[in-house]
């Protein structure tokens, strides 16, 4: 059997193996999750597999395979050159698909005063990006995938993986935070242009500090700034299309997703920029309880 | 028509209001439904009986205000049907 | 199940000071209006969300054969078929191929003719998984 590399990852309450059979996705890896607490034994959540689907595609044209324990059909592979890449995608199929611990929303997430904001949407919503700005102004920031409800509690749970930026983003981002903080590029993979950027180094050091959701956004880049009210069915059903386990859940899914919905305000924000949305966001936390 | 309805055990639903709908979990099968009137008025009134449509409709009739009678028992069971193929409700054979 | 009072009633009282309370206004709906949505799991909305996905065609149970304007898969001596498409679309290849474009490097009915062998796909076989959760909002 062709030899496998591995490091061991742990983010927020999630412990990851990355296997892989070439070394450059884990040394990009390790370089990026440096400040991340190590993991003192090898009991893992998950192993994620980096592999060639042929043996020869190992050193011809190499192209990285994303398998795991959970895995789908119909995968498509990357080149070795975009390696980080199919492991944070490993990792967020992963917890897609495997994690029972909490509740899951797609929806990135960042905290002030013992409160968070949680903001969903469709790709290309904003939430990542929206994420990482705040996250340079003040905010802690807890997440840019996955928001993790606890599913006694309701709290947020922190879940700070590498922020993914993307095309626009990029720029807009090298701006505020220093060249050390990035990922390489990576040009023209299936999602565009990709680079990664490690989360502030308090973001990651308070990564077991759990907060009460405060205020959910739906964000809509690209139209005129506005503010709109949602009907709470709307939220609920939205919500349960953003969550890759509330059905797998069961009862404690209905129930963290209702509690959720009941407690948590939300609003529909439209965004034409960084400063228009961080503007709308502070008029709204400031009137929160 | 002599068909009775009986309404899932109550031990088997979580009932929750939002604004517009009310949701339902049904423990047994894990599915989460999403009900708008007359379907949780329809199982309200149903309680633990088994009752026909026309049964339901005069107890709809006498706890809430209803629009136009004259079409209620054949919309309440058009209903009821829908309720059944979900498993929130049992044809009862009378 | 409702454990408040209904939102619509109101409590009046009437001339002599007694309470009358009026019954609450129930939408009874049309006919043939469902009034049930059951929320159903989406292995698809996971797959597009998470992962890109390619799809073959023909996929791995049918490698070889070529693809008819309908989309079936047929013998590679078929009049008027299209062979095998010799690579994978990704399934943005294949949005963009159903909202009219062609998919790359292939004429317009041949693109049609692998679009067709796409939406004929049944669960279990290759690019099913891709192509189903292309249908869902992402």
């Amino acid at each position: 059997m062709a030899e496998m590399h591995q490091i061991l990852l742990k983010i927020g309450p999630a412990a990851f193996r990355i296997a892989s059979a070439w070394r450059r996705p884990l040394e990009e890896l390790e370089a990026l999750y440096g400040d991340y607490p190590a993991l003192t034994d090898s009991s893992v959540d998950f192993t994620v597999r980096l592999e060639p689907k042929k043996p020869w595609r190992r050193f011809i044209r190499p192209s990285v395979h994303i398998g795991g324990d959970f895995w789908l059909p119909d995968a498509a592979p990357l080149p070795l050159a975009q390696g980080l890449l199919a492991a944070e995608m490993g990792m967020n199929l992963q917890m897609a698909l495997g994690w029972r611990r909490h509740l899951l929303l797609h929806a990135s997430s960042v905290e002030k005063d013992g409160k968070a904001l949680v903001m969903t949407g469709l790709s290309g919503s904003g939430k990542s990006t929206l994420s990482a700005m705040l996250a340079e102004r003040g905010w802690r920031f807890m997440g840019d995938e996955f928001a993790l409800l606890d599913l006694e509690t309701g709290d947020l749970v922190p879940f700070p993986r590498l922020i993914s930026l993307k095309n626009k983003a990029i720029e807009t981002m090298q701006q505020v935070v220093p060249e050390h903080r990035f990922g390489p590029e990576m040009k023209a993979t299936p999602k565009g242009d990709i680079r990664h950027l490690i989360p502030p180094k308090a973001a990651v050091a308070r990564m077991d500090e759990t907060a009460r959701p405060a205020l959910l956004l739906f964000p809509r880049f690209g139209h005129a700034p506005e503010l709109r009210d949602m009907g709470q069915s709307e939220v609920f059903v939205r919500l349960t299309q953003a969550s890759t386990n509330y059905v797998a859940l069961g009862e404690s899914g209905f129930e963290a997703l209702t509690r959720f919905v009941d407690q948590v305000p939300t609003k529909a924000m439209d965004y034409q920029s960084g400063e228009q949305a961080e503007a709308l966001i502070e008029s709204l936390w400031s009137k929160l309880p | 028509m002599s068909l009775k309805y009986r309404a899932a055990p109550k031990d088997d639903l979580i009932w929750h209001d939002l604004d517009s709908m009310t949701l339902l979990f049904h423990r047994p099968s894990g599915i989460t439904h999403m009900l708008a009137e007359p379907a949780p008025a329809i199982m309200e009134v149903m309680q633990d009986a088994s009752l026909t449509a026309g049964e339901i409709a005069s107890r709809l009739s006498a706890q809430f205000d209803i629009e136009s009678t004259a079409d209620a028992e054949n919309i309440v069971l058009a209903r009821l049907e829908e309720l059944s193929g979900l498993g929130l409700v049992a044809r009862v054979s009378s | 199940m409702k454990d408040h009072l209904p939102s619509e009633s109101s409590v009046q009282s009437d001339q002599t000071n007694g309470i009358v309370t009026r019954r609450r206004a129930l939408m009874m709906g049309a006919i043939t209006a469902s009034a049930v949505v059951s929320i159903k799991p989406a292995l698809a909305q996971t797959a597009g969300s998470v992962l890109n996905c390619e799809i073959p065609v023909p996929g791995n149970n049918a490698m070889g054969g070529y693809i008819d304007a309908n989309g079936k898969v047929v013998a590679a001596d078929t009049p008027g078929a299209f062979p095998p498409a010799g690579r994978n679309f990704t399934g943005e290849e294949v949005r963009r191929a159903m909202n009219g474009r062609t998919l790359p490097g292939t004429t317009p009915d041949q693109s049609q003719a692998y679009v067709n062998y796409i939406r004929r796909l049944q669960s279990g076989q290759s690019g099913f998984t891709c192509y189903a959760s292309l249908q869902m909002p992402r």
